[in-house]
């Protein structure tokens, strides 16, 4: 197997690692606490330590005072070029579903039989084509996708599925992701994949930017059962009678549930697939 | 043949917000998993969790795969989300932050049942009425 030329590091942010030592009980669950509060993405627990790592910046010294204030010893240290998120990237293989294959950039040449090559530069974003739910919506929209058609795409990621989407034949692909650093990641995609012309990537939520490009011909949304289900009734409105989505990034344990939420919300299933623990579905405008 | 365990990582993140920055990915990312696939999943099992902060122990096998265990937040964290509370009390003996009712500490017991050692719904009653009164808040009927 060959490997990634070389994995950069993908932000240039300085990160400041932070070590705290505190003993089982309150005082640990409120160190806990005023870490989250205080801008930390989640806590390590390394033994008796607690271990975070925050961004430089006036947020982070605030929270040092206050730690110090609480009597707490904080160990600090400045994190250099760190690779910590691109290890796994040199694993990333391809894959083939269908008639479409995706691969990172380095292997292009393994996937040059394909009929649909998808290139995708494996970074911070959703989507390498690696995952279940991102292979169930490959899988799904293949025979979806009409000749010149407007496609949506809900939390989009990687930018894979609009990708997919244009190499399919749609005349114009809206991808909608609300996560900053995905975007960069989107739009690199798109302009690897030769489809800049007909995929736009916005950075926004859904519920708002969806009615914008309504009517739609085809949703893909490949996020989270919470948010597929408050986005249901926006899907619906921007869709015509009888028109699709192809939903994934829901548990096979909360399909029952889903399904009579999204029944009470005028939407048939017309078709499903299951991977491992992952349920994938379309379903279809009354 | 079972697959051999190579890693394990504790980490606390608050419910379906896992993203792959630091420190998710600098605990996950020398142990060569796909973080991505870790948050997705995380997220997707914790989304209905209201953004409560859950304790995750991850075990990472030879083959890079992984398997997460979800634990349930700590008695504190449970009954100041109960009670509306900022914190417990620094004199807990003396100055009384709130009170909790016995409903309140079943529905708080059921929820950490599967952690505690014990089955029996009325000692894990008992256990949480505990750590109420360690942190200033009185045990009503």
């Amino acid at each position: 197997m060959r490997l990634a030329p070389d994995a950069q590091a993908v932000t240039a942010a300085r990160w400041v690692s932070l070590r705290i030592e505190a003993q089982e009980g309150e005082v640990r669950e409120h160190t806990i606490q005023m870490l989250m509060d205080g801008g930390a993405g989640a806590v390590q627990e390394v033994g008796s330590a607690l271990l975070t790592h925050l961004l430089e910046g006036a947020e982070l010294d605030a929270l040092c005072d206050a730690l110090a204030t609480a009597g707490a010893s904080v160990e600090r240290t400045a994190l250099g070029e760190v690779d910590w998120s691109t290890r796994w990237v040199t694993r990333v293989g391809v894959q083939r579903i269908g008639r479409i294959a995706v691969a990172p950039p380095w292997l292009s040449g393994e996937i040059a039989d394909a009929d649909i090559q998808i290139l995708i530069e494996p970074a911070m974003a959703f989507g390498t084509g690696e995952h279940e739910t991102t292979r169930g919506v490959l899988a799904l929209m293949q025979s979806l996708v009409e000749p010149g058609a407007l496609v949506a795409d809900l939390g989009s990621g990687s930018g894979v599925l609009a990708i997919a989407a244009a190499k399919l034949g749609a005349g114009r692909v809206v991808a909608i992701e609300m996560d900053p650093d995905a975007i960069g990641n989107a739009i690199e995609n798109v302009e690897m994949n030769g489809v800049v012309p007909r995929v736009t990537v916005l950075q926004g939520d859904a519920a708002a930017l969806l009615p914008l490009v309504a009517p739609v011909s085809l949703i893909l949304a490949n996020i989270i059962s919470s948010v597929i289900l408050e986005l249901s009734p926006v899907m619906a409105r921007a869709l015509p009678s009888g028109g699709r989505a192809v939903i994934s990034g829901i548990l096979v344990t909360e399909r029952e549930q889903l399904l009579s939420s999204l029944r009470a919300d005028g939407w048939l299933l017309e078709y499903e697939l299951r991977e491992g623990e992952w349920w994938s579905s379309v379903i279809a405008r009354q | 043949m079972a697959k051999k365990a190579t890693g394990f990582v504790k980490l606390q993140v608050p419910a379906g917000k896992a993203n792959p920055a630091p420190p998710v990915g600098t605990a996950l990312g020398p142990h060569g998993i796909n973080i991505m696939a870790f948050c997705k999943e995380f997220n997707a099992r914790t989304q209905n969790q209201d953004g409560i902060i859950l304790p995750v122990e991850v075990t990472i096998f030879s083959d890079k795969s992984f398997t997460f265990i979800l634990k349930t937040p700590p008695a504190a964290v449970l009954l100041k989300k109960e009670l509306g509370l900022e914190k417990g009390s620094g004199v807990p003996n003396r100055t009384k932050v709130g009170k909790v009712t016995r409903a309140q500490l079943r529905k708080i017991a059921e929820i950490k049942l599967p952690d505690l050692n014990t089955d029996n719904i009325d000692s894990a009653i008992a256990m949480i009425a505990g750590a109420a009164r360690s942190m200033g808040i009185e045990v009503t009927d």
